[in-house]
């Protein structure tokens, strides 16, 4: 599967660096997204690392 | 429990943490009977490996009782199992050509990232090994938490067999397999280790 998205980031290349910094630019997103849709349909589930729900709740928030 | 935790450069602690717990359906918590200390469990130590963080838990080389299992997991309380050190879905391109340690679906999707941006290419998952392969806590505890555990894990049900002969099974044994392998070794060849 792959996914085409053009956007116009606010603030220009600026502006998407820093979304890029922050993890919240749109490619980043999409590639990650797409990942856990992939995990799911394939592995049954969305992989995680967190050892309790307090560990996953805190990688969540970042 | 207790846990060997990894805090910096040569800086390596017995700490007490929170439990482990089922957070996926093929999940199951082993209470570890043995685990091992692995010639790359020295280079965490020395501080070679990026995206260690304060806290990680170390050990990839573990064995133990089944104490939880989630729905979908295939184990049984009280199970005797080995547990290999990558952590395979068993279902993905790589895992059905047998080769779980290229797994796709083991590693989280953001810290694919990490290997992707670093190494030009992501890195499968492993049990206690820095956040470059999932940031799953290690072995070297008193319980861990194995994804895929319907896949991975290998039942032990003769009791009568030691630990210390089937620990190897996680990783010691099946690499310098693997190493013959792909060196197409034979019987009667001469060969440097």
């Amino acid at each position: 599967m792959r996914a085409v998205i053009s956007y116009n980031p606010p603030g220009g290349a600026i502006g998407k660096l820093v979304a890029k910094l922050f993890q919240r630019e749109p490619w980043i997103q999409a590639r990650r997204d797409l990942h856990r849709f992939k995990q799911l349909m394939e592995a049954g589930e969305i992989a995680t690392g967190a050892r309790n729900r307090r560990i996953a709740q805190e990688r969540e928030d970042g | 429990m207790k846990a060997l935790a990894w805090h910096g450069k040569h800086d390596v602690r017995c700490d007490t943490v929170d439990d482990p717990e089922i957070l996926n359906p093929r999940d199951a918590i082993i209470r570890v009977t043995s685990t091992a200390i692995c010639g790359s469990d020295l280079h965490l130590y020395d501080g070679f490996v990026r995206s260690m963080e304060k806290g990680d838990i170390l050990g990839h080389e573990l064995m133990g009782e089944v104490v939880e299992t989630g729905a979908q997991s295939t184990l049984r309380k009280g199970q005797r199992v080995v547990v290999p050190f990558t952590i395979s879905c068993g279902r993905c391109y790589h895992c059905r050509k047998h080769q779980y340690s290229a797994c796709e679906n083991g590693n989280t999707a953001h810290t694919q990232d990490i290997g992707r941006e670093g190494m030009g290419q992501p890195m499968g998952a492993a049990f206690g090994y820095s956040h470059m392969t999932g940031g799953y806590s290690g072995g070297q505890a008193d319980y861990v938490r194995v994804p895929f555990s319907d896949f991975g894990p290998l039942v032990i049900p003769d009791a009568s067999i030691e630990d210390e002969k089937v620990l190897f099974l996680t990783d010691i044994l099946p690499t310098g397999w693997m190493a013959a392998e792909n060196c197409a070794i034979e019987p009667g060849d001469t060969v440097a280790v």
